[in-house]
């Protein structure tokens, strides 16, 4: 079974629906069965490359509010992260543009590593509130197998840049306008962080149709 | 002649025709299909769209 989940590393609902899912996956009984790929989206694409601010900043900007608006209204999905584990670092983590970071990842799913890229990445950034720049995210690769001087040509150039590209453009196929966005085997489509519960029965169903990925 | 064939049902209602349904027992037997895709869960998940949440 082919499960397909667009996300972005700076996403925290998409950390949040990677945790539900596993949850579920530990749940179901054809796990040893289930593909994940992860594929791109970026919630803002029109951030300016090369900008880095403090997430507080970015959305206190985007609103309109003070920083202590944008504070409260991040502590919601912080403490359903904590629920799930994850201890968001919203006070150190960082805005920028995704873009190069999914060109790394697709980089990293090349060497079969992809998953491990894309859990390292998230944490990066929003468990540990790394600046997620150019040497960052070659030393990231480096610890997901990704050779440092293939990391450095690739986010120096312009390698995976139809790859990344592609992905967003089967997302907005599929009228998804939110991440995270799960797709098994391109029939059934469940949208956003939902609980474990959820995750289990659309995996069952999907097993259940055996409708093969095309 | 394929024994499996189904014959496309008489037009118009006749003394078999099943009562119609109401609407929104449809809605719960058919999850909405949007864009190829049959949707399952809760509509209004929580998820991240055009930069909204950090």
């Amino acid at each position: 079974m082919l499960v397909e989940i667009w996300s972005d590393i700076v996403c925290p609902w998409c950390y949040i629906g990677k945790r539900r899912l596993e949850t579920a996956l530990r749940s179901f009984e054809h796990a040893d069965e289930v593909e994940i790929v992860w594929r791109s989206f970026q919630l803002d694409p029109g951030y300016p490359k090369g900008r880095f601010e403090p997430v507080y900043d970015a959305l206190a900007k985007k609103f309109g509010g003070s920083r202590a608006q944008v504070k409260a209204m991040t502590a919601q999905v912080g403490a359903l992260a904590a629920a799930e584990g994850l201890r968001y670092d919203f006070e150190h983590a960082v805005s920028f543009n995704t873009f190069d970071a999914h060109r790394l990842l697709h980089l990293a799913k090349a060497h079969g590593a992809g998953a491990e890229a894309h859990e390292r990445l998230m944490r990066a950034n929003l468990v540990e509130g790394a600046t997620l720049d150019t040497a960052t995210l070659v030393r990231l690769g480096t610890e997901v197998g990704v050779p440092a001087a293939e990391a450095q040509r690739v986010l120096d150039g312009d390698d995976y840049t139809g790859d990344v590209l592609a992905d967003i453009e089967q997302a907005h196929r599929y009228g998804a306008t939110g991440v995270p966005f799960f797709v098994l085997d391109r029939a059934y489509g469940v949208s956003g962080a939902q609980s474990a519960d959820v995750f289990l029965q659309a995996l069952r169903t999907a097993r259940e149709a055996g409708v093969p990925a095309g | 002649m394929d024994q499996t064939t189904t014959e496309p049902a008489p037009a118009g209602p006749g003394p078999a025709a099943a009562p119609p349904e109401a609407p929104e027992l449809l809605a719960a037997a058919r999850p909405p299909v949007l864009h190829g895709l049959v949707v399952l869960g809760d509509a209004d998940a929580e998820a991240c769209a055009d930069g909204s949440c950090g």
